[in-house]
């Protein structure tokens, strides 16, 4: 049906990110390979590992947005790539999984571009023909 | 479009009416052109949103470099009650003190024509650039937190840099008060390796020859003439600033609902200065600017080394020296100009340049007959400006004026324009060589992708909010 399950969105200054889902655990997946698709190139990801992700909010937005800002700590702080995300437990304030990737390899890995940090500016979950639909701005 | 209401003031004024939740008005300094831009984005959303904000003093700002943000709009000011007000980790920004220096030479731009390539190879070999660069200095827990609270101060310090840099850098390259137990140890470690780095970005680090000269008594004053060769360098605090915003931002979030106001967009989150939260934020903060400092400090120092290195000349010898440092992008305490009576407050710049007129008394004495320097980076095609700080700006914008030329184009936008284009090549034949870490860095950061600096520094000279002192050309440009 239709759209990709993510795009990428246009803003002046900062880049936003629009992904689809046809419940909560697909949008976050949706969500956490659009931000990593925007920074890193995700076919060269290997399956090495799998670490704890976990995130907490106090409405399904904020806790989209604290998923996202935990995946690119990972990322940014741990050099951890995440290519796969395992949900054990989501509902609208609580998200606990696992996310699979490697290790940034500098010889293997092209990162595409800095991303400074996920946003709550905008970021938004709606409900559009049958399914959801989310937004949110990354600071690069 | 943005559905606010603009009231004309006078040819580079807006006015914003206090309405709803607002709490005083918006003034924005745009030209007409720059205004008919402005009006189709979400920044005049922005400085009304900023308005309703608690304890803000006489208006909410914005510079003619405005754009689109996150909460505040890029190229805001404002300044808060420290009683009553707020402080914002948005309202500062991820990139906490990213900011600029501008080093003098005594060399003129035809001693350097044959070294110019060889400078800027070895330039971009030595100082680490791109995304998540990692520099060559390793420090323990214990030190890294000692320049966390020392900044600019440490690094001297430690052998890079004299103590007479520290007496032309912003606030004397340290901001009190930072305590690295604010910090987590996520921020701690993300700012493990990373001083000495550039960054990514539109960071930057250009060797430049002084095209012009405006006002010459300025330009004397901070050991600028035309035909010399300076050097600008631009960049931040690195992924401790952005973490340390992060997670404070994240917080106050979090805590959103125990608040006695309501805020128009999350990304405004914030918390009463005088809060446990406030104070902590401060702290941290504080960490993180001193982080930037030190940071902009050894990369001057790394640059001084090649430049030795290459000419075979210390930079003694070549009158290497810093001219200035300014932030871009903080929250400090200062005493201001508050309608017309002097108050301490947090002054807000997202974006904006810190810039006191002639005579204030925390100036440097050689400085202070002419007014603050204010560092302007400008695209890679178009150059940079150095202004001086002015009574107007003193007495209406917190002594605040721009920090740049600000987006017209996103990145995609960009890339887009200048796909089938040699980037590297078109400034090439316009005379300057640029080196970049990303592959995609170039075509992102294209001159056209960018407002007209020459029109912001216009309406900034006209307007009265600093004055032109010298324009820069760039030679070569070092990119993340």
């Amino acid at each position: 049906m239709g759209h990709p399950p993510f795009r990428t969105l246009d803003h002046t200054a900062d880049i936003g990110l629009e992904f689809y889902g046809k419940d909560l655990a697909e949008l976050f997946k949706n969500a956490g390979n659009a931000l990593m698709d925007c920074l890193v190139e995700r076919k060269g990801l290997s399956l090495k590992e799998y670490r704890n992700l976990s995130a907490e909010g106090g409405d399904s937005e904020e806790l989209l947005v604290n998923f996202l800002r935990e995946l690119l700590y990972m990322a940014n702080g741990q050099g951890f790539l995440t290519k796969h995300i395992k949900i054990d437990h989501l509902d609208e304030r609580m998200f606990s999984g696992m996310a699979g990737g490697e290790i940034f390899d500098a010889e293997r890995h092209y990162l595409k571009m800095e991303l400074k940090a996920v946003t709550y500016h905008g970021a938004i979950i709606s409900e559009e023909k049958g399914q959801l639909k989310g937004r949110i701005i990354i600071d690069v | 479009m943005s559905d606010v209401i603009i009231e004309r003031i006078d040819e580079y004024r807006w006015r914003i009416p206090p309405r709803g939740a607002m709490r005083v008005p918006g003034i924005i300094y745009a030209s007409e052109r720059l205004m008919e831009n402005i009006r189709k984005e979400e920044s005049p959303r922005q400085v009304s949103n900023v308005a309703q904000l608690p304890g803000i003093q006489a208006a909410s700002l914005a510079m003619p470099d405005m754009h689109w943000g996150y909460g505040f709009p890029i190229g805001g000011v404002a300044a808060f009650d420290l009683q009553e007000g707020i402080i914002s980790p948005g309202g500062v920004g991820y990139d906490i003190n990213c900011g600029v220096r501008l080093l003098a030479t005594n060399l003129r731009f035809e001693e350097i024509g044959n070294d110019l390539k060889t400078l800027l190879a070895d330039l971009f070999r030595e100082i680490p650039s791109g995304v998540g660069s990692r520099g060559g200095i390793r420090l323990t827990l214990g030190e890294r937190k000692k320049v966390l609270r020392q900044g600019a101060k440490w690094a001297v310090d430690h052998g890079y840099g004299t103590p007479e840099d520290l007496s032309v850098t912003e606030n004397g390259g340290l901001m009190e008060g930072g305590d690295p137990d604010c910090l987590s140890d996520r921020a701690l470690e993300r700012g493990r390796d990373q001083l000495g780095t550039l960054g990514s970005g539109n960071h930057f680090l250009e060797i430049e020859v002084v095209d012009d000269v405006y006002d010459h008594e300025a330009a004397r004053a901070f050991g600028i003439e035309k035909g010399q060769v300076v050097v600008m360098i631009h960049s931040g605090s690195r992924g401790l600033g952005y973490q340390v915003c992060d997670e404070y931002l994240a917080r106050m979030v979090k805590k959103r609902q125990t608040r006695d106001f309501d805020l128009p967009d999350r990304q405004l989150a914030c918390a009463y200065i005088q809060s446990g939260e406030g104070r902590e934020y401060l702290a941290a903060m504080a960490c993180a600017a001193n982080y930037a400092w030190a940071n902009r400090q050894v990369l001057m120092h790394l640059t001084m080394e090649v430049f030795q290195r290459v000419l075979g000349r210390a930079p003694r010898d070549i009158g290497m020296r810093l001219v200035y440092d300014v932030c871009h992008n903080i929250a400090t305490i200062e005493e201001c100009l508050v309608e017309g009576v002097m108050k301490r407050v947090c002054v807000h710049r997202k974006g904006a340049t810190r810039a006191w007129p002639p005579g204030h008394r925390d100036l440097p004495d050689r400085y202070r007959s002419v007014g603050q320097p204010v560092l302007i980076p400008g695209d890679m095609g178009s150059g940079s400006y150095l202004l001086a700080g002015s009574e107007l700006a003193w007495r209406e914008t917190f002594g605040s004026t721009c920090h740049g030329a600000g987006r017209v184009m996103s990145r995609t936008q960009a890339k887009k324009a200048s796909a089938r284009r040699s980037v590297s090549e078109e400034l090439a034949k316009q005379g300057v060589i640029v080196m970049a870490s990303g592959k995609g860095t170039l075509h992102e950061e294209i001159p056209e992708a960018y407002k007209n600096i020459h029109e912001v520094i216009d309406v900034v000279h006209e307007a009265g909010l600093s004055r032109k002192v010298a324009r820069m050309r760039a030679l070569g440009c070092i990119k993340g």
